[in-house]
């Protein structure tokens, strides 16, 4: 007995330690359905503890960056200034003229209403980690629950949509970035208003899934955010079309996307305070159905409204 | 236990050297550290059940900051592991041909792995072609750096715990003797 034992001990510790994973995989799967916004107490003090030495360990490579952007890249700063300077004018005078049509409109005063109303309060955070695996896209910002910021809040630069945070400990939160493989944005084409789904490959690009085959699109297209997925505002944007071609099997076409914001080269970011109403439902505590609907069941239900962001941790 | 807690060290040290170096370098070119420190102690750890509870323990460390589930790179480190405990105990494993094929090979496993478990839990979209570029580009970088991660190990080991290594006779500590350097 003693010698089955001994031999049977190897496997039956690395057994019981592969269940133990796979129920902490599939526990975590469900952990939203359940309304978890925080990390628990002893991820927490883990996340707490390698986000600053995380910024630490990069504090030299950062020197380095950016003393070759500040310095070397001043080559040819002269031109690019005056370039600049020639387009800020005509932006402002089309500006101008739009304010003016406005004004006459008469719209103005209720979109200035309007935007009392919708407001959303932005909190200005660090991007002090990337993901270390080649196989995830997220990024680790030095604001956390202790700053109001909770999962599901959606993160953006003055460029456009970053990603959607998906975990919070008290000073810091994982966010997933557009280009992971999770994410799922509800979308427009600017120009035409076509609609779809913005997806991440986990490559360096996003593909846009239209709705509808024949919709109205073309190289170099804006693509906004539709406001319509739960998580993401409004108008915002998200990349430009570089290329199309056909779904292969589908009755669809695809758009390939460059993201609006340099996603590798994150420094600082804005989380928006504010979750959509779908959001709300989706992480409420206590949700009597939670066990009833995962998130599969809850994607299908609402479509893109709960595709957008993935909807996971 | 002090080289138990060393490893442990050593293994946080990797990740968060990772993590900066994920910022300078793009993903599939960024070497995956503390896995690597994983195969190290698979192939150079003397005793599988503390071995194991080790790479857990490393596992849930990288979920933290890495991933979606928590407990995936848990589960796919322990079955790294495994893979290596049980190749090292049957092959040579102690050149750098071979420590170098069994990299690149786990590392291709891993990503696919990966992308197959969040398919199947979550529904995400399965692998494309593309990303096997992907996958290939970050074994070999895993490959190159694989070396200078498994001989830190064993030293670490020789350092804590000679009694330990010596015992494993059967265990080739090759890499002195004609190693990945």
């Amino acid at each position: 007995m003693g010698d089955l034992l001994k031999r049977l001990a190897v496997p039956l510790v690395v057994a019981t330690l592969l269940s133990l994973t796979v129920i902490s995989m599939v526990g975590d799967r469900r952990a939203v359905s359940e309304g978890r916004r925080d990390l628990p107490a002893w991820q927490s003090v883990m996340l707490e503890v390698t986000a600053p030495l995380e910024r630490i360990v990069f504090s030299p490579i950062d020197w380095v960056r950016s003393f070759y952007e500040r310095y070397m890249k001043l080559v040819g700063i002269g031109g690019e200034n005056r370039r600049l300077r020639t387009r800020l004018a005509e932006v402002e005078a089309e500006n101008l003229q739009f304010k003016e049509a406005l004004v006459a409109s008469g719209h103005l005063a209720r979109i200035a209403a309007m935007r009392d109303e919708v407001e959303i309060p932005m909190l200005p955070a660090e991007v002090v980690g990337l993901d270390v695996a080649p196989w995830f896209r997220s990024v680790l910002v030095d604001r956390g629950g202790r700053h109001g910021v909770e999962a599901g809040q959606p993160v953006i630069t003055h460029e456009g949509v970053v990603g959607v945070v998906t975990a919070t400990s008290g000073h810091a939160a994982k966010t997933m970035l557009l280009l992971d493989r999770q994410s799922a944005v509800d979308a427009v084409i600017q120009r035409s208003r076509a609609r779809g789904v913005l997806r991440g490959v986990g490559r360096d690009r996003l593909e846009f899934e239209f709705v509808v085959r024949g919709a109205d699109v073309v190289d170099g297209d804006e693509v906004v955010t539709s406001g319509l997925g739960g998580i993401y505002p409004k108008g915002l944007r998200l990349g430009r079309v570089t290329a199309l071609r056909e779904a292969g099997g589908r009755l669809t076409r695809i758009a390939e996307v460059e993201p609006a914001v340099d996603l590798g080269q994150l420094e600082q970011v804005f989380v928006l305070l504010r979750r959509g109403p779908q959001m709300d439902l989706l992480y409420r505590p206590n949700r009597p159905d939670a066990d009833l609907e995962g998130p599969a069941r809850v994607d299908g239900s609402v479509g893109a409204v709960v595709a957008e962001g993935g909807g996971q941790r | 236990m002090k080289s138990a807690s060393a490893v442990f060290l050593l293994g946080i040290a990797a990740l968060i050297v990772q993590g900066a170096l994920a910022r300078a370098l793009p993903p599939p070119w960024c070497p995956d550290l503390a896995w690597l420190v994983v195969v190290g102690i698979g192939l150079r750890w003397p005793n599988v059940v503390s071995g194991a509870v080790l790479v857990v323990l490393l596992g849930y460390s990288m979920d933290l900051v890495s991933g979606s589930l928590m407990g995936q790179h848990a589960f796919l480190r322990l079955m790294t592991f495994s893979a290596a405990a049980v190749l090292a105990r049957q092959l040579d494993l102690s050149g750098a041909l071979s420590v170098g094929t069994f990299v690149l090979l786990m590392t291709l496993v891993y990503g696919i792995a990966t992308v197959t478990i969040l398919s199947v839990l979550l529904g995400v979209s399965w692998i494309g072609v593309d990303s096997l570029g992907v996958g290939l580009a970050h074994a070999v970088v895993n490959v190159v750096a694989a070396g200078p991660v498994v001989r830190v190990v064993e030293r670490i080991l020789g350092r804590f715990s000679e009694e330990e290594v010596g015992r494993r006779s059967a265990m080739p500590l090759g890499f002195d003797r004609g190693g990945l350097a």
